[in-house]
């Protein structure tokens, strides 16, 4: 996943879990994206826009599989 | 009239600060391994890590003994070199859950893109990274011949950052004094922001060096040169808080010298030691967190610090600047606590004189 604002990137976990400490904008875009090909599944690209931003922000994604 | 008014109030100001002695800065010398063999070093690094690494937990232990840290409490991660520990950013991460701010001094040899995200994700927040001047005069420095394209690498990276709190150090000696104004252009071209200069005092690897130490004419000249970047401030460059510098104090710096060493700045050293500034002579220690609490150490220790009376011997004692100057910076000090072992203002006082005749 990346924050496409900053260029900040981290790869999830084998649980699907991130975290990272980035600069506090009014929303925060973040991507994801499957560069791991069909190892761990093949998902598809996904762009969220996080609106609420808090201290701490929890987003709870779904990706969608291929 | 102003000037004087000012000087009394600042005098005033540091007197409470020291009462108060709120903790602002914690630096944590995480390792004493280092990769260069710099020829300025003044700590006691070690090639092959003599004193082993302090493990995170122990570190994080001693932090969490800070009763109510002060909302600017900074940790400083230290070394050596602290980018030859993986478990930085760990540290980093806790040190944030703990609603805490944390900053590195690194040389910059092993700051690549992936630290540099890595280290953002964990939340550290500034940076400083050491450039010793042109690409000769830093590979001498640094004693490496790619020791200037790494740091050329971190730099920009840093500086691309615009939430990075970024600073560049560079120790001044008679090799690059002469290249400061290409050093500042070239910082500047690099969209570096801020910029600190120091000099080296006569001890630990740097002491047998005479090529290190400035001339009492070419400190003038630095105090000088700094003096007119601040005119035009497209960068901002300041002297260290490493002395007093006489009739150049804001000229240099934004605030009037104050040595904050045990005043606001505590650490933690690499065998667990409590002291001030990490490059402060290793006789001030004044406790060990294997042994104390650091908080209770901090709290009800430190005299020598912040009482300074005893510094107004050898060539302090009869000095009309004494008030303002305290015996100057702490690091300027070693065990015998005699005398101090650089006085910049007396160095500036020298050039005058020469100047003069």
């Amino acid at each position: 996943m990346s924050d496409v604002i900053n260029g900040q990137y981290d790869l999830t976990d084998n649980d699907g879990l991130f975290s990272l400490y980035t600069e506090m904008y009014g929303n925060i875009k973040i991507r994801f994206e499957d560069i791991d090909l069909k190892e761990n599944g093949s998902f598809q690209n996904k762009d969220t826009l996080l609106t609420v931003i808090k201290e701490k922000v929890f987003p709870d994604i779904n990706l969608n599989e291929n | 009239m102003l000037s004087a008014i000012k000087k009394i109030a600042f005098r005033k100001f540091r007197e409470s600060e020291t009462k108060l002695h709120e903790l602002n800065y914690l630096f944590w010398e995480c390792t004493t391994r280092f990769i260069l063999g710099c020829l300025h070093c003044g700590s006691d690094c070690s090639k092959d890590g003599s004193v082993k690494d302090m493990p995170v937990s122990d570190f994080l232990r001693a932090l969490d003994t800070i009763k109510l840290p002060s909302g600017n409490l900074t940790v400083v991660l230290t070394g050596g070199e602290p980018l030859l520990r993986k478990d930085i950013e760990i540290c980093g991460r806790e040190i944030r859950k703990r609603g805490m701010r944390w900053s590195l001094v690194t040389n910059g040899h092993l700051y690549d893109q992936q630290r540099h995200n890595s280290l953002l994700n964990a939340g550290l927040g500034a940076l400083t990274i050491s450039l010793d001047g042109l690409e000769n005069s830093h590979n001498w420095l640094r004693n490496s011949k790619i020791s200037f394209k790494k740091v050329d690498e971190a730099i920009s990276l840093a500086a691309s950052s615009s939430r990075l709190n970024f600073d560049v150090v560079t120790c001044v000696n008679t090799r690059n004094i002469h290249e400061l104004p290409q050093v500042r252009d070239y910082l500047i071209q690099k969209g570096v922001k801020a910029c600190r200069l120091f000099t080296i005092i006569p001890k630990g690897r740097a002491k047998n060096n005479p090529e290190l130490f400035l001339t009492d004419n070419q400190f003038k000249e630095l105090m000088d040169f700094i003096s007119n970047c601040r005119k035009n401030a497209v960068i901002d460059v300041k002297f260290s808080c490493e002395g007093f510098v006489g009739e150049y104090e804001l000229k240099v710096r934004d605030s009037y010298f104050f040595c904050r060493a045990g005043i606001n700045i505590g650490s933690i050293l690499a065998d667990g030691s409590i002291s001030a500034c990490p490059n402060i002579d290793r006789s001030f220690v004044q406790g060990n967190i294997y042994q104390d609490d650091f908080f209770d150490i901090w709290n009800s220790k430190y005299e020598l610090f912040r009482n300074r009376s005893w510094t107004r011997t050898g060539i302090c004692a009869k000095c009309p600047e004494y008030k303002d100057c305290q015996g100057n910076g702490l690091h300027n000090r070693d065990g015998d606590l005699k005398n101090v072992l650089v006085c910049h203002f007396g160095k500036i006082q020298n050039a005058q004189l020469l100047l003069n005749l």
